[in-house]
């Protein structure tokens, strides 16, 4: 096997090799891929680094034997509904009751997202600048610094002087009230 | 690949405001961000080791069938150099479906089959594509009559060593050997020696700690590099082969060669230390090799916590303290908690700087219990 044609294989297509060929180490390679975000998410719902280790190991084993069984279509989005699982589960017979659902986090303003997005200052939606001038100090700034500037929460909190969190919930507000004001404007 | 930039804790820079401007979009990005956000240590070093363990238990996957093939076809089964003859195949369908189908094959009739214990359990198998085309690979290979040597687990250490080998029958190798370098963390070792003993014949792991050497007679390799403990282990053409070697600083005691998955945990654990002290006082009617050593390491890591010494050192202002460098050795035993006890100053640099030696280690990260006493040495450079 030619490792370095695999890396540029989309995941999808190493599970098709692995399909095709019966070589079980395509499936490695991408289980590999993921093993930083799946040890991720697992120290999110953890907050233990030996136990995450664990759960990322025991998903491989559970998903190893059966995983040409399933219809995965993306793997990026099953891997991770497979994990989210695995560590709710285990922390349920662990009866710890303590976990929250992380997903009602915010995923919600992507157009906002869009907008900031775009490059070029000067085409940049006159409405959006608008609207940005408009927002109280510390959320214009941070929003600023975060898309435009392309600084990191860390870059904001050196230079500016806020904590993570700080940056963090300015960022969210500011998109927040963005949204609304752009639709407002839209109208 | 950012991400394993943030995972070692860097938070700066465009690169990583891409990262977290992406986990806005993505739910997976952002749960594993905040994952590494909420808890410190090593992630590194263990999402290599994953890395490694996977990419070795998906390629043993595909040389599991290829193996009990072969020793269907060959059916002469000789225990290795001090080591444990074992069967505990998880698959007993598969050896059974491989051995209908080699047998016919074999041209052996000198040799007298040795009754494996497994269950003759015949299932139809359940994936015939794959069994199917492994066995034809094999059956390329195996034109001629071959001995194997199987070895699931081999702990070689010198003393069984040598009485053994003298019992083994010669043994005729063929095929390149493949196999694989790795720490006693199991974190993969580029740029080691792997060589046939004795000969000139020999190649380098690569950065992922993989090897290939070309087919021999030889019997033995032997594996080098430069701080570690040399390795010399019976070739074993049938699987890849994992040689885990120790570092050098350690106390001599057994090698670990051992398999992915039967590893010891006291074999794993690698140290912090330049230097391990084996508790001297050991004198249990139970041999110092059957007792279980089981050798502390900070939680953190040993890099997190060389870290830590750096940067809470405080260092002593004091007359006696002036012009003077070096190092403050501790020894110390860590208790069930975790907590470093019984801390003792085996070399003193002056009262002030031993003083803070010892702070620190009593402040200091939790470590790993065990029952080893630990030493330790804290730089100072004034």
């Amino acid at each position: 096997m030619n490792r370095k044609q695999t890396e540029s294989l989309s995941d999808e297509d190493l599970l098709d090799k692995y399909k095709n060929s019966g070589d079980t180490e395509y499936f490695g390679i991408l289980y590999n891929r993921y093993i930083p975000l799946l040890y991720g998410v697992c120290l999110k719902y953890f907050a233990d680094a030996d136990k995450s280790q664990d759960a990322v190991m025991q998903i491989f084993e559970n998903i190893f034997p059966k995983i040409l069984q399933y219809e995965v279509k993306t793997f990026r989005t099953w891997i991770y509904s497979v994990a989210k699982n695995h560590c709710l589960q285990t922390l349920r017979k662990a009866k710890n009751e303590v976990y929250v659902d992380f997903n009602l986090e915010i995923m919600e303003s992507d157009e906002i997202l869009n907008l900031l997005e775009e490059e070029s200052g000067e085409e940049r939606n006159a409405v959006l600048m608008q609207c940005i001038d408009k927002l109280p100090d510390k959320q214009q700034n941070t929003i600023r610094r975060f898309f435009m500037e392309k600084m990191s929460y860390q870059d904001i909190v050196d230079s500016d002087g806020y904590t993570v969190n700080q940056v963090k919930s300015y960022i969210q507000n500011g998109k927040r009230n963005l949204k609304i004001c752009i639709e407002k404007n839209n109208k | 690949m950012n991400l394993l930039q943030y995972i070692k804790g860097i938070r700066n820079g465009k690169e990583i405001n891409r990262l977290e401007r992406e986990a806005m979009k993505d739910p997976l990005m952002a749960d594993a961000l905040d994952g590494f956000d909420k808890v410190a240590g090593n992630h590194e070093q263990r999402i290599k080791k994953m890395r490694t363990e996977i990419l070795y238990k998906t390629r043993q996957g595909n040389k599991h069938i290829l193996r009990y093939c072969s020793i269907a076809a060959s059916i002469l089964l000789i225990t290795g150099i001090g080591g444990y003859f074992l069967l505990n195949d998880n698959q007993p369908a598969k050896e059974n479906i491989a051995k209908e189908l080699i047998l016919p094959e074999t041209k052996q009739p000198e040799i007298k089959q040795p009754e494996t214990e497994q269950p003759e359990v015949k299932q139809p198998p359940k994936k015939p594509l794959l069994v199917q085309a492994n066995v034809n690979k094999e059956k390329e290979q195996d034109s001629t009559p071959l001995s194997y040597v199987r070895k699931e687990v081999a702990v070689v250490n010198e003393t069984i060593d040598t009485d053994k080998s003298k019992v083994m029958p010669p043994q005729k190798q063929r095929g390149k050997i493949t196999g694989i370098v790795v720490d006693s963390d199991g974190i993969p070792l580029p740029g080691a020696a792997v060589i046939y003993s004795g000969t000139n014949t020999g190649v380098s792991s690569n950065q992922d700690g993989f090897f290939e050497l070309p087919e021999s007679t030889e019997n033995e390799i032997m594996v080098d590099l430069i701080g570690y403990e040399r390795v010399k282990l019976a070739v074993d053409t049938n699987r890849t082969m994992l040689v885990a070697m120790k570092e050098e600083s350690a106390m001599l005691e057994d090698v670990t060669v051992v398999a992915f998955g039967t590893q010891k945990k006291e074999n794993v654990i690698g140290s912090v230390t330049t230097q391990i002290k084996k508790d001297e006082n050991v004198t249990d009617s139970v041999s110092t090799k059957t007792k279980k050593n089981v050798k502390s390491n900070p939680v953190i890591g040993k890099k997190e916590y060389q870290k830590y010494l750096k940067t809470n050192i405080v260092m002593p202002q004091s007359e006696n303290c002036k012009g003077k460098k070096g190092a403050v050795k501790l020894i110390f035993s860590v208790n069930a908690a975790g907590r470093p006890v019984n801390i003792r100053v085996k070399k003193s640099l002056c009262p002030e700087a031993d003083k803070e030696s010892v702070r620190l280690l009593e402040q200091g990260p939790d470590w790993t219990p065990g029952n080893r006493e630990i030493e330790i040495e804290v730089k100072f450079k004034f």
